[in-house]
């Protein structure tokens, strides 16, 4: 019964079943990875790894909807696994509430069939982008500020793609440093439910593997445009290197 | 030469570089990202891509916040 509506749209008929036997690692428990994981558990995920030791702040509230203001001082990872577990018990929530760092990342993602950045951190950001590289793991990445948001999905698994596309470091750079800007709650929350989106058609099979989009949210615009690897790219080389032997 | 800049005409000098034209327009490279005509430019790649007349470019915010 649960899951009726979704199954009534083309595709989406068998989306739960397939989400039941998969896990998913989201770092970051805040504006984009707390409603996010969420959506996939409401989707019918079971399994999900959730990394965030920061704590809820009074000023986090204003978009990071799945805290309310009696969690102020508490363990986002935690808090999240909660809400989790009222929407739906059988959901098995792992609350990462270490910070992830390069001795950790494999044990975070260990089981994982996606990883997700959803983190505001960018050191963590291409962290995760290495890792998920060298692990072979599909990686999604979104991010958002001001009224942009940006989210792609990089399919690690293929060296194919890999060789066609790259990671995010060929993108940004491997000293990559956003500006810090405001935000509003419905624009973190946006592009939240659309890296949720993004991970379903992952397991979908329709997912728009390689191609960035940039959502403009003041003008109410999309862009998409297509990754390509930058052959200079030293992780994508040790990727695509460790391939050939 | 003129090149179309984030949906606009805009006028380059002959020889000018995806990476001297963020200069001269204050853009700092580690904080954006860059397409030309629908595909990203890498940033390793950005210092050696060569704007030519007509060329579609696109750069835009990376952005941060989670
Ligand atoms: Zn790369």
């Amino acid at each position: 019964m649960r899951y009726e509506r979704p199954r009534l749209l083309d595709g989406y008929d068998k989306l739960d079943g397939i989400l039941a036997h998969k896990s998913v690692a989201i770092l970051g428990a805040g504006g984009l990875g707390g409603l996010c994981a969420y959506l996939l558990a409401g989707a019918g995920l079971k399994s999900l790894t959730v990394a965030d030791d920061d704590t809820v702040e009074d000023s986090n509230l204003h978009r990071q909807v799945m805290f309310c203001a009696d969690d102020i001082g508490k363990i986002k990872s935690l808090c999240l696994k909660r809400e989790i577990g009222k929407l739906d018990p059988e959901v098995q929530v792992r609350a990462f509430t270490d910070r992830v760092d390069e001795g950790n990342f494999a044990d975070f993602a260990k089981g994982a069939d996606l990883v997700m950045d959803l983190t505001d951190n960018v050191r963590t950001r291409l962290l995760a982008s290495r890792m998920c590289l060298e692990l072979k793991k599909d990686f999604v990445h979104a991010s958002v500020a001001a009224g942009t948001g940006m989210f792609c999905a990089f399919r690690f698994s293929d060296p194919a793609f890999v060789r066609e596309h790259g990671c995010y470091e060929c993108m940004a750079g491997a000293q990559a440093k956003p500006a810090f800007r405001g935000i509003t709650g419905p624009y973190a929350e946006t592009i939240s439910a659309e890296a949720a989106q993004l991970a379903m058609e992952c397991f979908m099979g329709t997912a728009p593997w390689g191609e960035l989009f940039v959502h403009d949210m003041e003008r109410r615009t999309i862009r998409r445009f297509k990754l390509k690897r930058d052959p200079a790219c030293p992780e994508c080389t040790r990727y695509l290197d460790s391939i050939k032997e | 030469m003129k090149i179309v800049f984030n949906g606009k005409e805009r006028q380059v000098r002959e020889g000018q570089t995806l990476e001297g034209l963020c200069e001269e327009l204050g853009i700092k490279p580690e904080g954006a990202a860059a397409a030309c005509s629908g595909e990203v430019v890498p940033k390793g790649q950005w210092k050696d891509f060569a704007l030519k007349d007509g060329m579609e470019i696109d750069v835009f915010s990376l952005v941060a916040g989670g």
